[in-house]
């Protein structure tokens, strides 16, 4: 079966419940790191690039790559979703336009499948 | 054991005053009456690291003379964080900021500052929570998700909450979402708009059109159809009291405090014809405290620089972000937030590279990173002070555990006086010689 | 014991008008004269009680907001930190610790905050506490507060007597505040009233019960200060009118209206509107139970923020300028729009022309304090400037000749020839608005008065005799030099001691916990709060 190597998409990082928890508990706690290390996207984009919950992509941004375990949202296809925490913020941009505020949400990006000879 | 009523967590921006603590041999033992992260945030309140001096553990007065030390030598040092620490704290913050010439920055400047921008260019339309609770029959949510972000928000204050009008609750109010993603609070909403990313700016602008008796002529408006547009505005223009949520989909996305200036020019116009406020989402805790104390202090909100003597503000220049970006600032004192966990790594590395001082509760991200790490006492906690909600009530935090080290407060004025001291013995000298 | 020697004395309350005469000053209290004391030469100088602001927006949610509203203002006024001061910014909103200096400055040691709402009077003393130099005191706002129209609809008087004291005690305030009353009420459905007898539309009752019941309740608690009242239909042309009526609700209690300048007007053919001043000041010097501010314009940049927030919000769709609103939960809400009064403008000249009429035709001092409304008719520190206004006549013409020929020739004030004496000038600055006001040891110089005290030098220039005061004692010390802070000080929170209240909680405690976002218990504010505070 063929997948679509590699899908563009906007990078939307913000809160969730369980990051809002793991802040609470302590950024060393499982819960934190388990859920700052996730990438939501839609089910389509996830099975054009041929995913099931819990495997690997990667996120590429002007900022920088980084790699997440991938699970299903409720989500338009061009859209990728990742809580706030340390993966996120290698992604983001530093650039504020004057304003003072970085690039949180609304990044062109890249996702593709990592396979398993990259690891 | 010991127990204690209304009190208030400080967590997120709801602060919720309804929180009922039990103590036992100074350990908060259960946590009743909050959300989820409400409980994890009292029941991990235990003393955290010892003081650290390049990560070797030092007596706390030994971290205080590291920590003055740097800030005494630095020609432009940087105090940022703020937002999750009483407003006393936060005074203490202005006035080493003032001792030290120093740039002062909130994590507004990366949560709402686009907000407060945008209200300095059309004002706010605004109430308090109760106000939602008493009237509100239509609440929009833009851009922000309560339920995962505030989670008692809805039954405390905005949907199921029953007031004076609203003796019915969810029934009696029909909400609006709009959002990128279908998140938690979208799939509760009545209407759901779901906006292209980075277009809130033409759906705003399209409702602010038909509001205004325009007719809408193009075919979609950030993914919006005009008929969608209609029928929000229908309902906006019908409600008896309307209240407008925004979070960081509108503040962070492209655009930024344009987004809002449109969100807030909408609910100006709305009030012509209806009652109608907006309140910004605030997330930490006390980040609408930081505003409010820098702003009677000084004049401004955030973004401010001592170097002359005087207060000067300069978003998008005196912003950590662009502080850090641009590696203008030698050194750091980061209080009670954690930006190695929450900026763009490429601004957040940079405090790796100079001297920085954490003061906070938890070991944080940034600690890791720090020169010097001081652990205070957790406020609402071990620390007592004022708070401020979302909509800008003051609250009072208690103190209902012991702990080993100072507040916030405490620490940032002996740092204070320190440096004072530093800088008076230095003039001595300079006469001397 | 400090003996300020040799200067001519104005203490109206106690007879003294420009002699010269030594004052004694020991443990911050004006003491009887005794030898070996410490002189402070005020030969030639000139020796007042410290200055008293009856109504002054200084602290608190809506002051705050009119400061981030406008950083262009703020950035024309940097202050930089001495020695002995803290930074800030002055301009028209200052920033506390500058608002307190100022203040000081100019000789000013008590201001009173002139509207502060319970549910946020937690900030008000955050901010209190953070103004240097003063003693302070808040008003709390009553007029639209849902459980004052509720007790007034029911007619129960006792419960409102007790719960007025509670919000008083709770909020750590001083007095009554009322603004609009019943118009804020109908704001929250973005109505009004238009006259005494409109009735709200969630209540039932007047404006005119309102205040009725709110003077008796004031009144059978003894407060210090009488009902400061915020007229309805304030900025109208019926204002004029409407306070008359209000005024003759008081029927002989005490009453007091602020900034009567914005409700001095009234309708006339072919204009907007022009002065009702004569008629009010007629009524004023009738009536010894008024007493009044005056709330006079400034020209320049203002910031206009009030209780009255449906007024606001016709300001801004009059200007077109930014507009804050906000509703506070059951108890009140506010409107702020900055707003630039200008000589060449209609209104303008004849807001400053009703203002200085207000002045020259209220007779006797004593029922008039000088504020203007800081800074909704411009910021206090134009104190200085309106007083010059008032002592030279030969400037005030040439003033007014600057102004709109249309408002000026509509008025009387050409004819106005009065001038103010220092005696009076130092009634309706000090001695009056402390009187006004039931502080017994502020605004005079007698034996146990409070050393509260400033020394001008005199000059011709009224202006700027009184911008910079030579010295300015605060409870003994001198605290400010030749116009110049010289040691920082933090004055005294003043509440008023009132009776023993029927508790209110059994009534109260059940429906704040349905009305308000906030547990009961977290609703009053601590004294430690507001400390160190006087009762008076």
């Amino acid at each position: 079966m063929a997948f679509i190597k590699e899908v563009h998409a906007i990078l939307i990082t913000g809160r969730t419940l369980r990051q809002g928890i793991g802040v609470a508990e302590g950024k060393d706690s499982d819960v934190y790191r388990e859920e700052t290390s996730q990438v939501e996207l839609s089910a389509g984009s996830m099975a054009k690039l041929g995913l099931k919950h819990g495997d690997r992509v990667e996120v590429s941004t002007d900022s920088g790559v980084e790699t997440f375990l991938c699970r299903p949202g409720d989500l338009p296809d061009n859209v990728v979703f990742v809580p706030y925490g340390p993966p996120a913020n290698r992604l983001t941009l530093n650039t504020t336009e004057g304003s003072g505020m970085p690039g949180f949400k609304g990044i062109p990006c890249r996702v593709r499948r990592v396979i398993d000879e990259d690891i | 054991m010991r127990t204690f009523e209304n009190t208030v967590c400080s967590f997120c921006g709801s602060l919720c005053d309804d929180i009922v603590l039990e103590v036992e041999d100074n350990v908060i033992t259960k946590a009743r009456g909050g959300c989820a992260i409400s409980r994890r945030k009292f029941l991990s309140a235990i003393d955290s690291e010892a003081p650290l001096v390049d990560g070797k553990e030092v007596k706390f007065d030994e971290a205080i003379n590291a920590a003055v030390e740097i800030l005494a030598k630095a020609r432009h040092p940087l105090i940022y964080g703020l937002s999750s620490t009483s407003s006393e704290a936060q005074a203490a913050a202005v006035k080493l900021g003032e001792t030290l010439g120093a740039s002062v920055d909130s994590t507004s400047s990366v949560c709402h500052g686009p907000g407060t921008v945008a209200k300095q260019l059309v004002g706010l339309p605004t109430c308090t929570l109760g106000e939602v609770k008493n009237r509100a029959d239509v609440v929009v949510f833009w851009g922000c998700n309560p339920v995962e972000a505030h989670p008692r928000h809805f039954s405390r204050y905005s949907v199921q909450a029953k007031g004076l009008l609203r003796e019915q609750g969810r029934r009696d109010r029909k909400v609006i979402a709009v959002d990128v993603r279908r998140t938690a609070t979208a799939r509760i909403a009545d209407i759901f708009l779901q906006v292209a990313p980075n277009e809130d700016f033409q759906v705003l602008t399209a409702l602010r059109a038909v509001i205004n008796g325009n007719e809408l002529r193009e075919e979609t408006f950030g993914g919006i159809s005009p008929e969608e547009i209609q029928d929000v505005c229908d309902v906006l223009q019908s409600a008896e009291y309307g209240v407008f949520f925004f979070g960081m989909g509108l503040t962070m996305t492209q655009g930024t405090h344009h987004n809002v200036r449109q969100a807030l020019s909408l609910v100006r116009d709305l009030n012509r014809k209806t009652a109608f406020g907006v309140i910004p989402m605030r997330g930490h805790g006390n980040v609408a405290g930081t505003e409010t104390v820098l702003a009677w202090q000084t004049g401004y909100p955030f973004g401010i620089n001592f170097s002359r003597g005087y207060p000067r503000y300069s978003p998008g220049e005196f912003t950590v972000t662009d502080l850090l970006s641009r590696r203008e600032v030698d050194a750091a004192l980061i209080v009670a937030s954690d930006p190695a966990a929450t900026l763009p790594a490429r601004s957040a590395n940079y405090l790796g590279e100079i001297p920085t001082i954490v003061i906070d509760p938890y070991y944080s991200a940034t600690a890791k990173l720090a020169r010097v790490f001081l652990p205070s006492a957790p406020v609402g906690v071990a620390a007592s002070g004022t708070v401020y909600r979302m909509d800008q009530v003051p609250l009072p935090l208690r103190k209902v555990i012991d702990s080993k080290y100072p507040s916030d407060h405490d620490i940032l004025l002996a740092i204070d006086k320190g440096v004072t001291a530093c800088s008076a013995s230095k003039e001595a000298l300079s006469m001397i010689l | 014991m400090l003996c300020i020697k040799g200067g001519s004395v104005y203490d109206p309350l106690n007879g003294k008008a420009g002699e010269v005469d030594d004052i004694y000053v020991s443990d911050g209290k004006i003491a009887s004269p005794s030898p070996g004391a410490r002189v402070l030469d005020a030969r030639d100088l000139i020796v007042m009680p410290g200055g008293v602001d009856i109504h002054s927006h200084i602290a608190g949610p809506k002051v705050n907001v009119g400061r981030v509203l406008c950083p262009e203002l703020n950035r024309r006024d940097p202050v930089a930190l001495t020695g002995v001061t803290r930074s800030g910014v002055g301009s028209v909103v200052p920033s506390t610790f500058v608002t307190g200096y100022r203040y000081a400055e100019m000789g000013y040691t008590f201001v009173m905050e002139a509207a502060a709402p319970p549910l946020e009077a937690r900030h008000v003393h955050e901010e209190l506490a953070d103004i240097p130099m003063v003693d302070k005191g808040a008003l709390i706002l009553m007029g639209n507060n849902h459980f004052v129209l509720s007790l007034i609809r029911d007619r129960d008087f006792e419960r409102l007597k007790d719960y007025a004291a509670f919000l008083i005690k709770a909020s750590g305030g001083y007095g009554i505040k009322v603004v609009n009353p019943g118009g804020g009420a109908n704001w929250r459905t973005r109505g009004n009233v238009g006259g005494l007898d409109d009735e709200t539309r969630e209540y039932g009752v007047t404006p005119r019960e309102i205040i009725d019941a709110l003077i008796e309740v004031n009144e059978a608690l003894g407060v210090p200060h009488a009902v400061h009242l915020h007229c309805n239909n304030l900025g109208q042309p019926t204002g004029g009118e409407t306070t008359l009526e209000t005024m003759a609700i008081a029927e002989g209690r005490r009453l007091h209206i602020t900034h009567m300048q914005f409700s001095a007007y009234k309708p006339t053919k072919g204009r907007p509107f022009v002065s009702s001043a004569k008629e009010l000041a007629e009524y004023v010097n009738a009536n010894p139970n008024i007493t009044m501010d005056v709330g006079q314009v400034v020209f320049g940049p203002a910031v206009t923020m009030t209780a009255d927030a449906p007024l606001q919000h016709s300001l801004h769709t009059l200007t077109k300028e930014r507009w804050v609103n906000k509703e506070i939960e059951m108890e009140t809400q506010s409107g702020i729009v900055p707003l630039t009064y200008r000589k060449r403008s209609y209104a303008g000249a004849i807001q400053w022309i009703a203002g200085l009429e207000l002045f020259l035709m209220i007779e006797n001092p004593w029922q008039i304090s000088l504020t203007t409304d800081h800074p909704n008719g411009g910021p206090f520190t134009a104190y200085p400037w309106v007083i010059r206004l008032l002592m030279d006549r030969g400037y005030r013409e040439e003033v007014a000749e600057t102004v709109n020929k249309r408002a000026l020739g509509s008025s009387e004030l050409p004819e106005l020839t009065r001038e103010y004496t220092l005696e009076e000038i130092a009634i309706i600055t000090r001695a009056g608005p402390a009187k006004t006001l039931g502080l017994a040891n502020k605004g005079h110089l007698g034996i146990g008065a409070d050393a509260d005290i400033a020394i001008y030098r005199p000059n011709s220039d009224f202006e700027a005799m009184f911008s910079q005061a030579a010295y300015v004692l605060k409870g003994g010390e001198i605290v400010v030099r030749e116009g110049e802070v010289v040691s920082e000080t933090f004055g005294k929170t003043y509440i008023p001691a009132l009776p023993e209240q029927k508790d209110v909680t059994p009534w109260l405690s059940p429906m704040f916990s349905r009305l308000y976002s906030i547990a009961f218990e977290n609703y009053g504010v601590e004294k430690e709060k507001y400390m160190p505070c006087e009762v008076v």
